[in-house]
């Protein structure tokens, strides 16, 4: 009889003292070198959303835990990034923003059967990966379109694009020439090798040429070339990417950015007052604000709807298959009310609801909405 | 039926009442809990994203004629967010209403408005592209196009879609009103049917309390009434109760209990007779040819002559023990008179003890005696035999008083345990712890022939009569320092 009481004591006691679940999430990143402006300030982002979660999480609801990973913007350092994370924390979640790292960690993620959400990038090539991938941002073609639509309307008759070579910038250079081709406007397009900082040939290319329009689809070593450009008396008016908030870019630039038209998405595009109260926060935890909001807004939100899936987490099934339960449940996200907007998530994995607008770099750090 | 089987009868079927009552209870709460789902999970949330479709369909349609009339850009992407994420999950939210299957009409609407809000959508995304540009303002064919689909389509389909959603709104409100009204005639009906049966319960409960109870007390009683019966001597009562349960057994029991006592009484009164018969043959008839004896001793005297010292002596010695056996038979005819002192009656002690003071007053003058009497309560009894105590131990007192002091008697009464507890205490020769138990033997007296005065009937007569009166008596002495009689009355 002691021994039974003993035994149901110590039953009790390991009930009561069991540890909750706990999820480990990753997020491949670019914390340095690249484009951090896609990294750190997401990665704060995403820090605050699990930190709002862990607190509010109802008990049955598993922890999470975020863990960071560098990938310097490099698709080359995506899948160790990815290795690295899945040995040494074992995530069942991976957030990445590089959209050639996405299609790097592909095979393992399947594998695994962990589930991958981009938080930067929605772009048609994504969304026919497998089925464990999903995209919760902007739909890369159609933010990068409109900067096409803008030059056609500006009457711009000869059109430069330089750009990065990644699979992002590819895809946005090939969403604007499609249009200029639907009009017949000339252009030409330059791809640049990776870490260039030197322009003259291009520059002279322009000179000779006499485009009267320039489209920067790549990072801040592109800041070197708008300087080379106006100082040599290149007047074209300039277009750029989603990422020429990066400080760097505007001090490569020597202040030759300003003007420079791009796409992006601030709070006025989302829900304004949620986005705001987000920003908020963030300011009172890390006491500065993101310099650019875009790819905060989005991570974010990305963060938040997957949380939120883990707030209903039935064990029994999740346990099972986590990434099953967790796909099914995030295909069946629909008008989640995050700070970029109402968003659901179609069939293919990918998300509708985050729309960019057009914006004109003001000054240092500054963009304006055109069209307002 | 046994007592166990009824109590078991009447808190199983007080049991089974309320599980009844709680079943019932549950039953009306699930009942309440499924109308409340029923209108909270389906017709009040229907009305909401028919609502919400209407407004964002107005939306929509406003949105759209700003583009077209003002040449605005601006919309795009609210047009976007509407016709891409909002319309589509909130028309797959009307089409999941027909899962439900509420009614062929409503289904048939909730089709027909998926139907226009689909077409809407796909009119409203061409012109959102083919509106991108300020320059596609200045395509007039492309504008009177657009114009077209504005006025053919989105017009009268936005126009349908409010009139149907209204339509569905209003079946809606409809069901919702019917809804509320049957569940409050619900609810209504069962709530009283859970009034009416829970009195009906409580009634039930209480007559079958009061049964069970019935059942139970009433043979206690009649067992109270035949057991004082036998208390106060009627032994031939006979209990046979009309149950068989075991008050039944214990009445038989009580009867054959009675009965045997009733025997047994009988056989001791019988014997007691007997013993009584036996007592009075043995003492009359032995003091008879005592008497003679006696007779015949003092005749046998006259034939011996004066002087003879022998046959002085032995006729000294005759007449000793004659004069002996005499007292002793006296005496047993006073100790068997005792049993029938039965005649009770308020007594006054102090009055009585100071009555047996003046008769031993003469003794105790003899022996410089004293007698303090303190105050003695007022008891119903039987007078002769409180006389009988009080001047046996008395006289006990003085038998054996010490030829060394005056005489002190000391009689009194105290209370210990709630009881009277009565003392008569002397300063007398006392007596030692060995013979302190023996003395209220029947012949019975101390064993210094010195002080051996009495034949050793008083103390044992004091005994039985107290005995017969329901009480105790003990003593208390110390050799040369007094004894103290100390006694208790039933």
């Amino acid at each position: 009889m002691r021994t039974l009481i003993f035994a149901i004591g110590l039953l009790l006691l390991q009930s009561c003292s069991k540890a909750p679940k706990e999820i480990h999430v990753g997020f491949i990143a670019p914390l340095s070198e690249r484009a951090t402006d896609l990294g750190i300030a997401p990665s704060k982002a995403m820090e605050l959303a699990v930190e709002e979660y862990n607190q509010n999480k109802p008990e049955q609801a598993p922890r999470i835990v975020l863990h960071l990973c560098d990938d310097q913007w490099s698709k080359e350092n995506a899948l160790p990034c990815y290795n690295q994370l899945k040995n040494d924390h074992n995530i069942q979640v991976v957030f990445i923003g590089n959209s050639d790292g996405t299609l790097a960690i592909q095979e393992s993620i399947e594998r695994d059967k962990v589930i991958a959400v981009n938080p930067i990038n929605n772009d048609n090539l994504l969304s026919s990966l497998n089925a464990n991938t999903f995209k919760i941002a902007k739909t890369t073609e159609e933010a990068s379109s409109i900067i096409g639509i803008r030059i056609i309307e500006l009457g711009l008759k000869n059109v430069l694009l330089m750009n990065y070579p990644n699979d992002f910038m590819r895809r946005a250079t090939r969403s604007v020439t499609s249009l200029l081709q639907e009009r017949n406007i000339p252009y030409r397009v330059i791809e640049t090798p990776k870490g260039q900082t030197e322009f003259s040939n291009e520059t002279q290319l322009a000179v000779q040429q006499g485009y009267d329009a320039v489209v920067f689809f790549g990072y801040k070593e592109f800041g070197f070339a708008m300087k080379e450009f106006r100082e040599a008396g290149i007047t074209a008016r300039f277009f750029g990417s989603t990422v020429l908030l990066d400080p760097l870019y505007f001090t490569n630039s020597d202040g030759h950015i300003i003007g420079t038209e791009c796409t992006f998405f601030t709070q006025q595009d989302g829900n304004y007052v949620l986005a705001e109260n987000f920003l908020t926060n963030y300011h009172n935890k890390y006491k500065n604000r993101p310099v650019s909001v875009w790819p905060v807004l989005q991570s974010y939100d990305a963060m938040k709807i997957v949380l939120d899936q883990f707030k209903e987490y039935d064990e029994a099934t999740a346990e099972h298959d986590f990434a099953n339960w967790l796909r099914s449940r995030l295909l069946n996200v629909r008008r989640f009310r995050g700070v970029c907007g109402n968003i659901s998530i179609t069939h293919d994995g990918s998300s509708r609801g985050i729309y960019f607008s057009l914006y004109k770099y003001q000054a240092k750090g500054t963009l304006v909405k055109l069209n307002n | 039926m046994r007592i166990g089987g009824k109590l078991k009868w009447a808190f199983g079927i007080i049991l089974f009442m309320l599980v009844g009552e709680i079943l019932l209870s549950i039953f009306i709460n699930k009942n309440a809990k499924e109308s409340y789902q029923y209108l909270h999970g389906l017709i009040l949330p229907s009305q909401s994203t028919i609502q919400q479709i209407q407004s964002t369909n107005t939306e929509l349609q406003l949105l759209l004629q700003h583009r077209l009339f003002n040449k605005s850009l601006r919309e795009i992407n609210r047009i976007k967010v509407i016709s891409e994420v909002e319309l589509p999950v909130l028309s797959s939210d009307l089409l999941l209403l027909r899962e439900l299957d509420v009614n062929e009409k409503i289904n048939q609407t909730i089709l027909e408005i998926n139907r226009k809000v689909k077409e809407q959508i796909l009119i409203s995304a061409k012109i959102n592209r083919l509106l991108f540009l300020e320059l596609d303002y200045q395509d007039e064919e492309k504008l009177s196009e657009i114009r077209s689909d504005y006025n053919n389509f989105i017009l009268p389909n936005s126009t349908k879609i409010k009139h149907l959603l209204s339509q569905l709104e209003m079946e809606f409100t409809r069901l919702l009103n019917e809804s509320e009204e049957l569940n409050r005639s619900k609810l209504k009906f069962l709530t009283n049917t859970l009034i009416i049966s829970g009195i009906i319960v409580i009634i039930f409960s209480l007559y079958v309390t009061f049964q069970t109870i019935r059942s139970i007390t009433k043979p206690i009683e009649i067992l109270k009434s035949h057991v004082a019966q036998i208390e106060n001597g009627k032994f031939n009562t006979s209990i046979d109760l009309p149950t068989k349960d075991e008050f039944h057994e214990l009445g038989l029991g009580i009867t054959r209990m009675a009965k045997k006592i009733d025997h047994s009484f009988h056989k001791v009164k019988l014997k007691t007779e007997e013993a009584k018969q036996f007592t009075y043959i043995a003492t009359h008839d032995l003091q008879e040819p005592m008497t003679s004896l006696k007779s015949f001793i003092q005749l046998l005297k006259t034939y011996f002559q004066p002087g003879n010292e022998g046959a002085e002596k032995c006729f000294g010695y005759i007449d000793g023990t004659l004069d002996k056996m005499s007292t002793l038979i006296h005496g047993l005819m006073e100790y068997s008179r005792v049993s029938n002192y039965q005649e009770r009656s308020k007594i006054d002690l102090n009055k009585l003890v100071h009555s047996i003071k003046d008769e031993v007053s003469l003794l105790l003058h003899e022996c410089k005696g004293n007698i303090a009497i303190l105050e003695l309560p007022k008891i119903i009894g039987n007078e002769q035999s409180m006389h009988l105590i009080y001047q046996n131990l008395i006289t006990n007192s003085i038998k054996f008083r010490s030829p060394d002091r005056p005489l002190r008697i000391e009689i009194g009464v105290f209370k210990k345990d709630g009881r009277n507890i009565y003392f008569v205490k002397d300063n007398g020769i006392g007596m030692g712890k060995q013979h302190q138990g023996k003395i209220f033997e029947l012949f019975q007296t101390l064993h210094n022939e010195k002080a051996k005065i009495g034949v050793g009937i008083g103390l044992s007569q004091t005994k039985k009569v107290i005995q017969e009166m329901g009480g105790e008596i003990w003593v208390e002495s110390h050799l040369n320092a007094g004894s103290t009689f100390f006694f208790t009355l039933g």
